[in-house]
């Protein structure tokens, strides 16, 4: 039933921390794809999430956390398929981060003003 | 015996046996142990049969949650932390919304491990549905060592096995001889093992032994292939409970 595996999946806890940074990463793709479009495509920049940078690298830096507790959990579980998806979604999380640090560095240097 | 008889003398709501682990103090830890040992030798566990001894508990966190959560339910209302240099923050009180809501969720259900030292089992169940159960060997005491930046040493006792949530007893004492005692003591009234804070020690009490060494416990030959010291083994109880 799925009650039993409610209750058992808050037990181990890696796996529910996984799972909440893979939603991170997801959520994290999906504003990366937005600026993106609007910086590169149709280049209105006001629709870009510069107005929320701080809360967005810092939501970045939790799901890296995240995803190292789930891989460690996994590392100490000892379950082969458990601790491949962990690594993975570790090392998306942090490409992701390493994407979005270029992106407004890119920014930067692309909307200075040079008299 | 039936949980009516521990001696309590008062029902203070920390007292109650749910939630008797969080109650472990703030200074000398190792102090108020010992005043609970003196009311319930059994402690953290009761006794239910002669053999028998049960543990309710809810996890810790279940508090901390329920604070997390209602901090930043107060904080996202009154409207505070909405905007700060045209930066939105209100991004904050929420994630504190989210993860007190799951901390205190998680943490809900009802934990009960009970020693059945007649089976030679432990037997772990969270609301009622087993998450685990196994031989006693699996089942201990460990004295916990963390030190500092200047090279002070700080040890924790905790109740630990196979696929348990960690549960600290002391927390963070400086008087080694008294949580070895208190150690010692807890785990000779509960019959399991007893692990000192190093990898390697003489002052291991083990009283089960895996399957396949119980009628030899000193005598098996080390198999060098497999033996790989470690000495941070006392690690795996720390991470995060």
């Amino acid at each position: 039933r799925w009650r039993d595996r409610i209750s058992v999946l808050f037990f181990p806890p890696g796996v529910v921390l996984t799972l909440a940074s893979l939603m991170l990463l997801i959520l994290h793709v999906g504003i990366f794809a937005n600026d993106v479009h609007h910086f590169c495509i149709t280049r209105q920049f006001n629709l870009m999430s510069f107005r929320s940078t701080v809360i967005i690298l810092f939501s970045q830096v939790m799901s890296i956390w995240w995803a190292s507790m789930g891989s460690l959990f996994a590392e100490l579980i000892e379950d082969k398929i458990l601790r491949c998806f962990a690594l993975t979604v570790l090392m998306l999380n942090t490409v992701m981060f390493i994407n979005r640090l270029t992106l407004e560095f890119l920014t930067i240097t692309y909307r200075e003003e040079k008299h | 015996m039936t949980l009516s008889c521990i001696p309590y003398p008062y029902l203070h709501p920390v007292s109650l046996p749910s939630f008797c682990l969080w109650d472990i103090g703030y200074f000398s830890t190792e102090r108020n142990l010992a005043k609970k040992l003196k009311k319930n030798p059994f402690y953290p566990f009761f006794r239910q049969q002669a053999n028998v001894y049960v543990l309710e508990y809810y996890q810790d966190t279940l508090w901390k949650g329920i604070l997390l959560f209602l901090i930043c339910i107060v904080l996202t209302s009154l409207g505070m932390f909405r905007k700060v240099h045209n930066q939105e923050t209100w991004g904050f009180p929420a994630y504190g919304v989210g993860i007190g809501l799951w901390l205190a969720i998680s943490s809900l259900p009802r934990r009960r491990l009970v020693l059945n030292h007649t089976r030679g089992m432990y037997h772990f169940s969270i609301h009622g549905r087993t998450v685990c159960q196994g031989p006693l060997h699996r089942i201990y005491i460990r004295l916990a060592l963390r030190s500092d930046a200047y090279g002070r040493c700080f040890f924790q006792l905790v109740l630990c096995g196979y696929k348990l949530e960690p549960l600290v007893l002391v927390k963070l004492s400086e008087h080694y001889e008294q949580l070895e005692f208190l150690g010692r003591h807890i785990a000779r009234k509960l019959n399991i093992n007893y692990f000192d804070c190093m990898a390697v020690s003489y002052r291991h009490v083990v009283r089960h032994w895996p399957l396949g060494s119980v009628y030899s416990p000193g005598i098996i030959p080390r198999q060098k292939f497999s033996y790989v010291p470690r000495h941070s083994l006392y690690q795996e109880d720390n991470v995060m409970a």
